[in-house]
């Protein structure tokens, strides 16, 4: 059997390993990079999506958050107002009630003070008259005669007088 | 069920065929040696040839090789990318796309994003390149030790880098030759065509240096051997017992470590030559008048 010499220069064998070198380039291009790159893309978008999903997410639940604190002050500043309110009217009410009856036990008292007076009047004219009865009784037993009361009455109130002043 | 069947039986065929070429190409190598022919360096073996014009075709163990390293890179692809999926479970889909990712990576470092397309072809270079080379462990006459071969890839190469280098425009490339003084043209155009020579010499050279050296070893053992133990009774002084052992050491620098050494250098200088043969100025000169010719007419 026939060998090559050791060092050959063939220019038919190297057009054959050249056009070797571009059917192993296009088997590897169509064969392991296409399949690799589809797939890696394929993942590569699918990782896009899950992070912008999980962006989304996220600021979703930002934004939930933000409206509850808003909502939360709200709500609270609706709660002071009331209660706010509620001791204003309180307040008032009670303020009322307060003057009302000052002025209801201003007015009793002034009607008491009054009834009093009255009835002081009314008993300055009883014991004046009691008096009265009683000197003309007094006179009558000293003088041992009837006094006329009728006749002496002018007599009796100067007498009355004169006691109410010493009073 | 079945279809789970299918899809072994799919992996079977891939795997066979990555590995019955070689083993074709072992029992073609084993038919055709003739026996007792002692240990001899030449060339590969001539299969058949067939006439053409200037000379003949030589369809040797070499071309025999090379075809079944390609077929047998196509079934590792098929293999690798069979049933891919979007979340990988399997390891050889890990396998493939380190791969991809790797040479993806070294264009990007190297050549820049331009070149991205380049990356299947690096690829190519690099494992039909490995492969060639790590054949020689099965026995085979390892396709990287015939120059031919080698020189084949290396006009390719050179092929594209005066493409690219033409991309700047023909009358900058012609003008490079004249360049720092016109006195220099020959030298630079002897170093133009020096990047193809020199890179498949280097290539071609190592390897088959690997195998010289493995076989004058064994042959040196041989005779070493045959001298010690030639008192040893009946057919044990035939064996030659030396040659076990250093030549596997040897094996493992020439034939593993140097043939993918020589393949990634061949790989990069690739790269390297292509990526700054590249004229980016010029070439975005011209098409920038490009489109100003294209908007003139229309304005």
């Amino acid at each position: 059997m026939q060998s090559l010499d050791i060092i050959s220069v063939n220019i038919w064998n190297i057009l054959l390993s050249l056009v070797n070198l571009l059917i192993l380039f296009l088997i590897l291009k169509r064969f392991l990079f296409k399949p690799v790159k589809k797939v890696m893309n394929e993942r590569q978008a699918q990782v896009t999506a899950i992070y912008a999903d999980a962006e989304n997410d996220r600021q979703a639940a930002a934004d939930m958050k933000q409206e509850y604190e808003t909502r939360m002050a709200t709500a609270r500043e609706e709660a002071d107002g009331l209660v706010r309110n509620a001791v204003q009217t309180a307040q008032r009410k009670s303020d009322a009630i307060l003057a009302d009856a000052s002025q209801q036990a201003a007015h009793l008292k002034q009607k008491a003070e009054n009834e009093i007076q009255l009835e002081k009047k009314q008993m300055l004219s009883d014991v004046k008259a009691e008096i009265s009865d009683l000197a003309v009784s007094i006179a009558s037993r000293i003088m041992e005669r009837e006094v006329n009361a009728q006749d002496h009455a002018e007599f009796v109130d100067q007498f009355i007088q004169n006691v109410g002043e010493q009073q | 069920m079945t279809k789970e069947r299918k899809d072994k039986l799919i992996d079977w065929l891939y795997l066979a065929m990555v590995i019955l070429p070689y083993v074709i190409c072992m029992v073609l190598k084993v038919l055709t040696t003739p026996g007792g022919e002692g240990i001899s360096i030449t060339g590969a073996h001539i299969y058949f040839e067939i006439p053409m014009p200037l000379m003949n075709l030589c369809i040797t163990e070499v071309q025999a090789t090379s075809v079944a390293v390609i077929i047998s890179i196509f079934g590792l692809c098929l293999y690798m990318t069979h049933g891919i999926k979007v979340v990988p479970n399997t390891k050889r889909q890990l396998i493939a796309e380190w791969v991809v990712e790797k040479v993806n990576g070294l264009i990007k470092d190297n050549m820049g994003n331009r070149y991205m397309a380049f990356a299947p072809f690096i690829a190519a270079i690099m494992a039909i390149s490995a492969f060639s080379s790590l054949s020689s462990l099965l026995g085979l006459f390892p396709p990287t030790s015939d120059m031919n071969i080698v020189a084949g890839w290396a006009i390719l190469v050179f092929i594209l880098i005066t493409y690219y280098k033409l991309k700047g425009g023909l009358f900058p490339y012609v003008k490079g030759f004249f360049e720092p003084v016109p006195v220099f043209a020959p030298f630079n155009i002897i170093g133009e065509i020096a990047t193809p020579v020199s890179m498949s010499f280097r290539h071609y050279g190592n390897v088959l240096s690997g195998v010289v050296i493995s076989t004058l070893v064994a042959s040196a053992l041989n005779g070493l051997s045959q001298m010690l133990f030639s008192w040893l009774p009946g057919f044990l002084k035939d064996i030659p017992l030396l040659r076990v052992g250093l030549p596997a050491i040897l094996s493992v620098y020439f034939d593993i470590f140097s043939g993918l050494m020589q393949a990634f250098i061949f790989a990069m200088l690739t790269m390297l030559y292509i990526a700054t043969g590249f004229p980016e100025e010029e070439y975005e000169k011209r098409q920038a008048k490009k489109k100003k010719k294209k908007a003139l007419p229309a304005a």
